[in-house]
């Protein structure tokens, strides 16, 4: 294999070298290290990448893999995690200034389940200033899409998508409150689950809104998500949040294909009159395709998906104002012009509004999924309703008027948040590139708890098209 | 409509002791808060409030329980 070829292989690839002996973890890392020192300078994917800590465990993965010692599917594979989560005696900014310095005594329970299954840790992944999305400054270089260096990666786990679509690293974990996972999957053109609330432990996250914060695996293909989610999954003593159902049966739920799957089409995001002709001509044909892999498909309807945005910034702007008002009162100069703006919003909502919106608006919200679930065993729509935005050099959001606000609270919120205020699992998936050459994601759907449904519709899916198989050219 | 002024923005955070860094980010502040007490104003006249006590996490929590009756 080329050093490139190396660094987009997938799991099972490289446990089979391993196994083999064809391949060392040594190598691989080195490869990956090598890979991002080229090109972090240009994407900005990491904060921080920890070569000698990350050499060190390959070394030591090489010795027990030698001596018989096998920790599984992610034995020796290289993987790294939002900067949002904490690594013990690494620093964990949260994509902030004010905590560019802070390194954290003990590991986030993913990062213990990561390294007992072998994984090798490569470093700390860029991001939005504490997952609050929108930024368009970044203390730590601003991160570009390997697909065009000019457009943006999506957030706020923008390095997580951006580290695997340039190959600097197999498997990531990322952090979705409102759609950070699947945004920066979908611009990227990789895979991103936001799994269901409570799948996965959140001991060790810099929170931003508690009540929606999940962390997710993404990975190149559905089959190194599921890898990754079987590592990290299950009840953790330390978040009484995450619970036991669903761990094991991620991976082997694969193999069962999807005939019989019953899939409904959300009308309402398909018929937005601002959904890009691109995306919904590629998400129709990707639709297309789960009805020849033998799924039945009708259609479904969330009618107030299209309130998410309003709903979410009332609630969850308060409750992440709440984790920071100290440190606003005494530091507010040291955040970023998008955090401190929202967080001094977030401190001024009315009380009736934020307690009406989670209270009332959330939950109608979140019945509506409920009930356009019922009849089917997932939903399908875009994840975003356009490619990858260009990046703009700005200094300020530029708000001159309501009509600006609005369309930041407005429909671009209804493709993701509704299924994060409902807590079910959604699965980002590339279904082909726009004429531009920017990726197009389908989502994928389920009901709670059946996180294993929508990665066998996504790793189905896969199956049957070749969109995963690409790679950005980066000189 | 509400309408929130940056004068009032810089009011009620001065209160609290928080100061933003100049009049652009008042003026942001002052126009989103506007805006969205406007939306959730508007939301009450279209989603009826006909919930009980539950919040949506017990709410999902009684999801599970249809799904595994």
């Amino acid at each position: 294999m080329t050093h490139e070829d190396i660094c987009f292989a997938g799991v099972d690839a490289l446990g089979s070298a391993y196994r083999a002996g064809t391949l060392s973890p040594v190598d691989v890392v080195r490869a990956h290290l090598e890979r991002i020192h080229r090109f972090n300078d240009v994407l900005h994917s990491y904060v921080t990448v920890t070569d000698d800590d990350a050499f060190r465990h390959a070394r030591d993965c090489e010795r027990e893999l030698r001596n018989g010692i096998d920790r599984g599917p992610l034995h020796g594979v290289p993987y790294a995690i939002k900067d949002q989560v904490t690594t013990k005696g690494v620093r964990t900014t949260a994509g902030s200034r004010l905590l560019s310095e802070w390194v954290p005594q003990t590991d986030a329970t993913v990062v213990t389940r990561m390294r007992d299954a072998g994984a090798i840790l490569l470093g700390k992944l860029n991001m939005c200033e504490f997952a609050l999305g929108g930024s368009f400054q970044f203390p730590f270089g601003t991160p570009r899409n390997p697909w065009n260096l000019d457009h943006e990666t999506g957030g706020s786990s923008n390095g997580a998508g951006s580290a695997l679509a340039a190959g600097l690293a197999t498997v990531t974990l990322g952090e979705d409150t409102g759609g950070s996972v699947r945004s920066p999957a979908a611009h990227c053109g990789v895979v991103g689950l936001r799994p269901t609330w409570g799948a996965v432990s959140r001991y060790g996250l810099v929170p931003a809104v508690w009540s929606m914060d999940t962390l997710g695996p993404m990975g190149r293909t559905v089959r190194d998500v599921a890898y990754a989610l079987q590592a990290v999954a299950g009840h953790d003593p330390f978040d009484p949040t995450a619970r036991p159902a669903g761990a094991g049966a991620y991976r082997s739920a694969l193999a069962r294909g999807i005939r019989g799957l019953k899939v409904g089409v959300i009308r309402d995001l398909m018929e937005d009159p601002a959904l890009a002709p691109d995306v919904a001509a590629a998400v129709r044909r990707a639709i297309a395709v789960l009805g020849t892999l033998g799924a039945s498909v009708g259609h479904a309807s969330l009618p107030l998906a299209k309130h998410a945005g309003a709903a979410y910034v009332a609630f969850g702007e308060p409750e992440a104002a709440s984790l920071h008002a100290t440190r606003l009162r005494s530091d507010s100069a040291a955040y970023g012009h998008v955090a401190r703006v929202r967080l001094a919003t977030g401190l001024l909502v009315p009380g009736f509004a934020v307690r009406w919106a989670e209270r009332v608006a959330r939950r109608a919200i979140t019945e509506d999924v409920f009930r356009a679930l019922e009849p089917y065993d997932v939903l399908v729509a875009p994840t975003s309703r356009t490619t990858a935005p260009r990046l703009e050099a700005k200094q300020n959001l530029g708000y001159t008027s309501k009509d600006d606000v609005r369309a930041e609270f407005g429909l671009g919120r209804a493709y993701t948040t509704p299924f994060a205020f409902a807590g079910v699992p959604a699965l980002a998936v590339c279904c082909g590139f726009s004429g531009a050459g920017l990726p197009v994601s389908l989502q994928i759907v389920g009901k709670r708890g059946a996180d294993d449904v929508v990665l066998r519709a996504g790793h189905a899916y896969q199956e049957a098209t070749e969109w995963h198989t690409r790679r950005p050219v980066l000189a | 409509m509400a309408d929130y002024t940056p004068a009032c923005v810089k009011a009620a955070l001065d209160g609290m002791g928080i100061a933003l860094q100049d009049e652009t980010e008042y003026v942001e502040v002052a126009l989103r808060l506007s805006t969205l007490v406007d939306a959730v104003l508007h939301l009450m006249s279209e989603i009826p409030d006909n919930s009980d006590a539950l919040m949506p996490h017990e709410l999902t929590q009684a999801d599970d329980v249809r799904r595994s009756s």
